[in-house]
């Protein structure tokens, strides 16, 4: 289950074909997925030499060259592929394709090869990016030309459904894993996804045709909007920070709006197969993190001076030196690296006076909650950017939805007084109509039942480690449930039930997938279950082997700008206060229940299910089902009257 | 973990394209039949075929040749393997047989690495020195090439270079560890590797002692025993100094291999590379061509200007000539 090392045996079976020269060709969706797998000296190292888009024009002729190409099936790239084959500019072409080809596809490509070039068309299932063992992304960051959303909070966009499906596919292909799907009821979008991946699944039975294990894999598929606090936090882990205030994209980090940063160190590579320091520390937090790099300095430290000029007397000493040299340039050159990296978080952490927005937030997004004053204050302190405050609004409104409107509306008035735009504060109502109590399956915040609250209590006695770290992502909650079998087959149905007590297994491989796009933070919890050691008995989720997925991974501007892009296609409502915000009613008939009115007899009418709101809809029913009950009265007395003519 | 699912479609490929081979009239398996029909279109493609067939640039002959001299030494740094294990197995026999054997498999191994690296460094010159005589980027494009085939072919002799290293240091510790007090071995074997020029003065020594006792053993056998010591001598010292430009091709293969971790390591960062520089390339050249049209539009313009201002002369001076014989006539007052 480490996608890492699936990507990289798929690139390097690749590379590793014709033994010559060669060029890859890649285009715009599987440069990112070999450049997370593979490095230049890796490639060079198996005689390519030249790697290039496939849609560049103008590509030089190299007859003496042969010619791998990677490509998704899209159509620019066939596009692009057929205008190659046309014309080869190489001498033979090993094409390999990230998913399931048509047979429409081949018989194209078939046609176009006039020249007889393609010596190989092979499918490669990787066809998304692997950002650590644990970690996936389909890299669909939502963009306006490529939204995530369609035109309602609940449904795909038919391409970034199509996408998300292949990309699905494609992990399960590469693992070889044929899994049961469940997926999360209150989630359109995930309903679909699962029900999709599952028809295909049965369409390529030939591919997957897998060794069956006692208990099939897993495959969860989540929604964002389930869990809307853990993007918005700031994030104290080392990955899961750089990711929030700089951002990583497919492995790189951009360091040019860093204040007087070296040239060498304007964009750098961040990424935990290359960096054994990034490898040892990208799950500790920054507190740790300090410490250790301080560590590593020293130890770069005593080894300059190991090397130094006066420390080499004899020579086994400059032999020593000279063998150990290219090492330690590297350690150089890695040192200073994480150095500016590590300065430039804690200079953006002191700017933005996130240590004191960061305690507010996770006050808010634990049980514990925050005053309304110390929100308050943080709203007009001038010293926090706007942006900030515009998640700690967010948080808020998030938490106390139900029980405290007035409050909202107040803090959105003073956040549009100090220095938040309106275009930005009326976000805020679009995340609680997209992601609101009223969206949410789960009780996101351990408040709304009793055993909750007291199992929260029961946390909150153990003591708290880190103030920044109380949160845990709500995903944890759910794995936990799978590990002991308790996730309930109402919320989490599954898409076509393997048989009785199946939520009552416990599967030993879970594949999570997050619509919406997941974050370090839930992927730094999946990969500390991962390292739980595989000893039976000790926890639940002990030697259950985890892999977490999204449509992308997301920060706190990413996941804001992604609200903000699917609004604009959103009914214009979204902007609205959610209908019980207007009125301060509501909060009477909060956890009301379920009510249940049943109107029976042995023709059993009907159940009719209702939680407060919707009291007008409930007396319909009821009405209905009372005229039903007229009706069968009726029908009965028909029956028994008709025999006797 | 078992290798990840892949699934070949070249088979169905295959039947597809011959299925359109055999339909159209065009290719291979058509050819023998029409023989007259195809050979009017035929020529509409082959000479298309043959015309695009350029050479190679010169670099890949090198390469290739580098390819093969790394194989020969790979097999060579084996053998030297094998030899060492065996001297280093302790033996009462005359083994200046073996000596001799090991010091030849060194230098010989030296002498190659060394030549790849020549080799190396031609693929940089001559990448530059015979541009392709097509536009601009794609010289460029080739060059960007060579370089990383410089940069891959590097990485490799380094590797080599280092694995070879190491065993020769092994093997010196284990000859030590035996306690076998052959001067002539150490110096062979690699003590000497990485010394400078600094370091030849305990070469001398070295060698003076072993020449020592050697003249001493074999002046009992040899008639002549000074020539015997010369050529040794001068071996050795040959040796010594090869194994020091060991250690200086290291460091100049090391400026072209990238190190890992870095983003020139990043493939993506190679691709918006090549593409930024083809870019480059594109807008230095639109920029050379505007320079050229405009020094011709500038001659013109200053030709013009030239003409001007001579006119100008002209036609002030010319008047004044005419002027100067007929100065104004004094009125008469």
């Amino acid at each position: 289950m480490d996608v890492v090392k699936a990507v990289e045996t798929y690139v390097a079976k690749m590379v590793s074909e014709p033994s010559a020269m060669k060029v890859l060709l890649l285009d715009s969706d599987t440069t990112p997925i070999v450049s997370l797998a593979a490095t230049q000296s890796v490639l060079l190292a198996q005689q390519v030499y030249l790697t290039d888009r496939i849609d560049k024009k103008n590509r030089d002729r190299m007859a003496h060259m042969k010619c791998v190409c990677f490509l998704r099936a899209s159509d620019e790239s066939l596009e692009a592929l057929t205008a190659e084959l046309r014309e080869p500019k190489y001498a033979e072409y090993y094409l390999y394709f990230s998913n399931i080809l048509s047979k429409r596809t081949i018989e194209l490509l078939a046609e176009v090869d006039e020249y007889e070039v393609v010596r190989e068309v092979q499918e490669y299932f990787a066809d998304y990016s692997p950002l650590l063992p644990s970690l996936f992304s389909l890299n669909q960051m939502p963009t306006p030309q490529k939204p995530l959303y369609g035109s309602t909070p609940n449904s795909w966009h038919p391409d970034a459904l199509e996408r998300s499906i292949q990309g699905l596919t494609a992990v399960l292909l590469s693992l070889k894993k044929k899994p049961v799907i469940r997926y999360e009821k209150m989630s359109g979008m995930a309903k679909r996804l699962a029900g999709e991946v599952h028809h295909r699944m049965q369409s390529e039975s030939n591919l997957f045709d897998f060794r069956l294990t006692q208990v099939p894999p897993l495959l969860l598929i989540l929604d964002r909007r389930n869990d809307p606090v853990t993007p918005l936090l700031s994030q104290w882990t080392y990955q899961a920070m750089v990711h929030e205030l700089l951002g990583i994209h497919n492995g790189r980090v951009d360091l040019s709006m860093v204040p007087d940063v070296r040239q060498e160190l304007a964009d750098i590579t961040l990424t935990t197969t290359t960096d054994p320091f990034f490898q040892q520390h990208y799950l500790a937090t920054f507190g740790d993190l300090g410490t250790s790099l301080k560590n590593y300095v020293q130890s770069y430290q005593s080894r300059t001076l190991a090397a130094g000029p006066s420390s080499i007397t004899s020579i086994s000493d400059m032999k020593r030196f000279v063998e150990e040299y290219p090492e330690f340039r590297k350690l150089g050159g890695n040192v200073s690296k994480h150095v500016a990296l590590v300065g430039e978080l804690s200079r953006l952490v002191d700017r933005d006076k996130l240590l004191e927005v960061g305690e507010i937030e996770q006050g808010l997004a634990t049980n514990s909650g925050a005053d309304f004053k110390s929100v308050q204050d943080l709203v007009t302190n001038s010293n926090v950017p706007a942006w900030n405050k515009l998640r700690v609004v967010m948080l808020y409104a998030l938490r106390y939805q139900k029980t405290q409107t007035a409050n909202i509306a107040s803090l959105i008035n003073l956040m549009l007084a100090n220095g938040v735009s309106r275009e930005d504060a009326r976000l805020v109502y679009v995340l609680l109509n997209v992601a609101g109590t009223d969206q949410r399956q789960d009780d996101l915040f351990s408040t709304e039942s009793l055993l909750a609250l007291g199992r929260s209590a029961l946390k909150g006695l153990k003591g708290v480690e880190n103030v920044y770290m109380q949160h845990t992502p709500h995903l944890a909650q759910t794995l936990e449930n799978v590990f002991k079998g308790r996730l309930k087959e109402t919320s989490y149905p599954f898409v076509e039930s393997p048989g009785p007590n199946a939520g009552l297994q416990r599967p030993q491989d879970i594949i999570i997938f997050m619509v919406g796009g997941t974050t370090y933070e839930e992927a730094r919890t999946v990969t500390l279950l991962n390292q739980q050691p595989a000893t039976p008995g000790v926890s639940a989720g002990a030697g259950v082997r985890l892999l977490l997925g999204g449509t992308c991974v997301h920060n706190s501007s990413s996941y804001i700008e992604m609200l903000r892009e699917a609004a604009s296609s959103f009914p214009a409502t979204v902007y609205e206060p959610p209908p019980e915000n207007a009125s301060s009613l509501p909060s009477i008939n909060l956890n009301l229940g379920g009510m249940n009115v049943s109107l029976g007899g042995p023709a059993g009418t009907g159940v009719y299910r209702t939680s407060g709101d919707n009291l007008g809809i409930q007396t319909d029913g009821i009405r209905d089902g009372v005229i039903n009950l007229f009706g069968k009265m009726k029908q009965g007395v028909d029956r028994i009257a008709s025999p006797q003519p | 973990m078992t290798e990840p699912t892949t699934r070949s479609r070249t088979g169905l490929f295959l039947s597809y394209r011959d299925s359109r081979a055999s339909s159209s009239t065009r290719f291979s398996s058509a050819r023998a039949t029409y023989d007259d029909d195809d050979d009017e279109e035929q020529q509409l493609i082959q000479p298309h075929r043959v015309v695009d067939m350029d050479l190679p640039p010169e670099w890949v002959d090198i390469a290739d040749k580098v390819e093969r001299v790394l194989t020969d030494t790979q097999a060579k740094v084996t053998a030297l393997d094998k030899l060492h294990a065996k001297h280093i197995l302790p033996g009462f026999g005359d083994r200046s047989e073996e000596e001799r054997e090991i010091a030849r498999y060194t230098s010989n191994i030296t002498k190659d690495f060394r030549q790849c690296q020549v080799l190396i460094q031609r693929i940089g010159s001559a990448s530059h020195i015979f541009p392709p005589q097509s536009s601009a980027q794609a010289s460029k494009h080739n060059a960007q090439t060579a370089k990383n085939v410089q940069r891959g072919l590097a990485a490799k002799v380094q590797e080599l270079s280092a694995t070879f290293r190491k065993k020769q240091r092994v093997y010196m510790e284990k000859l030590q560890g035996h306690a076998i007090k052959n001067q002539d071995l150490l110096i062979a074997s690699g003590t000497l590797s990485l010394r400078g020029s600094e370091g030849m003065s305990a070469v001398d020594d070295d060698v003076a002692a072993a020449t020592h006792t050697r003249s001493q053993s074999l002046s009992l056998v040899q008639t002549d025993p000074t020539v015997d010591i010369q050529a040794r001598d001068r071996e050795l010292s040959e040796i010594a100094k090869s194994i020091a430009t060991l250690a200086d091709l290291f460091k100049d293969l090391s400026v072209l291999v990238i190190d890992q971790g870095t983003l020139l390591d990043s493939v993506e960062f190679n691709i918006e590379q090549t593409a930024h520089d083809v870019g480059e390339a594109v807008k230095e050249l639109d920029t050379a061509t505007r320079y050229q049209k405009n020094t011709g539009r500038r001659k013109c313009i200053c030709l013009l200007l030239l003409i001007i201002i001579g006119l100008v002369l002209v036609i002030v001076f010319k008047p004044r000539r005419h002027s100067a014989p007929t100065p104004p006539k004094p009125s008469p007052t």
